[in-house]
């Protein structure tokens, strides 16, 4: 006979000599927990989908000019098309339409499995089904290919099998979304405390977002660099989100997976990029652990070093450089971080430092001193960056 | 600042297996606990708690000798994720001395440890 009970056990950790924290233990339940991942060899991920051109400024950027947005004409353009393509309560016509027209969806239906990838139930151009979450699924990953390909001009212009998948339905109550290295992935939550995540744009931008930095920079998934990777994957996922709003920075609510709890959770939402750890306070969720400041980085083994706590940090640091830089976020600290990610220079081992330094040389690079200024700041009030800036 | 605290708990009894099972990780980037007592009656998941505890011989190199207080872990170390998958879950089990690490893939190679798991975790 086995007695189970949840305690809050836990051992403290050895690391550099940094600031420790608590971590949450929140105590709510699940019946079912991740056990198997696809157990049979797929092939190679494919190329990417969202394969970076070489590196340019936008049209109608010009450097030193922080303040005019980079290509506003074309965002000013684009106003209609965010407005109709807001993620929830649009059917869906075939997806947003991209330049280059390499939109291709697929979304399988794992059946409560841990099988993946599924059976296949709605590809490129077929009508909606009678289930939402495979709607959801195929709406929002034509949301953030819109928006990549729109913004970043992030899809390849020749389309050559850029099919862009997920599965939902994986696993029995199973509380989690992964990228799986080849195609996005949802459980249906506990329907308790998270009711899924396919409702929510800025999970679906997040997971993504992973697919676009394995091709990318790729970054170590652990401590600092996997905080980054985290913290880029929210960066896209916020920005998604603003963009089919049509959010300035200071309209917007900066919150990941805002829709992904159920009625009576106190939870905003799964991360506050403008206030880490006030996103959630909850009996069955705890409280929000994720820092805000150096001052209070967290050293752990679990969550690979603690990628999803400390990514508050960066997240706060965009959040900060976005609402400087004024207008819309994917404008310029958008463009500043994509430009970073994107570009083969950064070492997959990067830490904090190096890689706000980075951020700082392509704001310069791209909008000029006063938006590098702005960088800096941001990243010196988070205690990352420290020389040449004032204090907050 | 605070720091994490063993929650001291009286020995098992004699012919029972104490495991704590942590689950960090996931898009959530949430952290759960759970301890359960189980018999030592050589099923899976006692075969698995007795090789994390170093009570019988390790099933990958390296297993047995990791203890709590030292970095590293078992077959999946918790050094970052080896593979592609994002947001997936990690796990870390501990029974007596012993400690071991497994992402998600680390779990499914290893049947005892995914019988164990699965106990531990159950919903009561």
């Amino acid at each position: 006979m086995t007695s189970a009970c949840e305690t809050s056990a836990g051992t403290e950790v050895p690391g550099p000599p940094v600031h420790r924290r608590h971590c949450i233990v929140p105590p709510y339940m699940l019946e079912q927990l991740s056990r198997h991942l696809p157990r049979q060899p797929e092939p190679p991920p494919p190329a990417s989908p969202f394969l970076p051109p070489p590196h340019r400024p936008p049209r109608g950027a010009e450097p030193g000019a922080p303040d005019r947005p980079a290509d506003a004409g074309r965002t000013r353009d684009l106003g209609q098309q965010v407005r109709e393509r807001r993620h929830r309560g649009i059917r869906p016509e075939g997806g947003v339409a991209t330049p280059g027209g390499t939109l291709d969806r697929n979304i399988s239906d794992a059946r409560g499995t841990q099988e993946l990838p599924g059976v296949v139930v709605r590809s490129e151009g077929a009508p909606p089904v009678a289930d939402t979450a495979v709607n959801e699924a195929y709406d929002g990953l034509g949301s953030v290919h819109g928006f990549l390909t729109e913004v970043f001009r992030q899809s390849s212009p020749d389309g050559l099998g850029r099919e862009l998948r997920a599965t939902v339905h994986y696993g029995h109550r199973y509380d989690n979304a992964f990228w799986d290295g080849r195609r996005l992935v949802f459980g249906d939550g506990d329907g308790e405390v998270l009711t899924g995540f396919t409702p929510s744009l800025s999970v679906i931008g997040h997971e993504l977002a992973h697919g676009l930095m394995q091709y990318a920079s790729d970054l170590d998934y652990q401590g600092q660099s996997g905080a980054l990777n985290e913290s880029f994957a929210d960066v896209v996922g916020a920005l998604v989100d603003q963009y089919v709003r049509g959010h300035t920075a200071d309209q917007a609510t900066w919150l990941i997976g805002a829709e992904v709890f159920g009625a009576g959770v106190r939870a905003r939402g799964l991360r506050s990029m403008s206030a880490p750890g006030t996103a959630y306070d909850d009996p069955r969720l705890g409280s929000d652990p994720q820092p805000e400041h150096m001052d209070r980085f967290i050293v752990t083994r679990e969550d690979y070093g603690g990628v999803h706590l400390n990514s508050g940090i960066p997240n706060r640091a965009f959040h900060l450089a976005a609402r400087s830089l004024g207008g819309h976020a994917w404008e310029r600290a958008g463009q500043v971080w994509f430009d970073v990610v994107t570009s083969q220079d950064l070492p997959r081992d990067v830490d904090f430092a190096g890689f706000a330094r980075a951020t700082v040389a392509a704001a310069q690079g791209r909008f000029g001193d006063e938006a590098a200024r702005i960088v800096r700041e941001s990243w010196a009030q988070v205690g990352v960056l420290t020389e040449g800036a004032s204090a907050p | 600042m605070s720091e994490d605290r063993a929650v001291s708990t009286p020995d098992p009894a004699p012919g029972m297996l104490e495991v704590t099972v942590s689950r960090s990780g996931g898009v959530a980037g949430m952290v759960r606990r759970w301890t359960a007592r189980i018999p030592d009656d050589g099923t899976p998941a006692a075969r698995a708690a007795r090789r994390i505890s170093g009570l019988a011989p390790a099933a990958h190199p390296g297993e047995a000798s990791r203890r709590p207080d030292r970095p590293g872990s078992g077959p999946s170390p918790g050094r970052g994720a080896r593979g592609r998958v994002r947001d997936a879950f990690q796990w870390t089990v501990t029974c007596g001395d012993g400690s071991a690490s497994y992402d998600e893939d680390g779990r499914r190679r290893d049947p005892d440890l995914d019988a164990l798991i699965d106990v531990i975790t159950r919903r009561p």
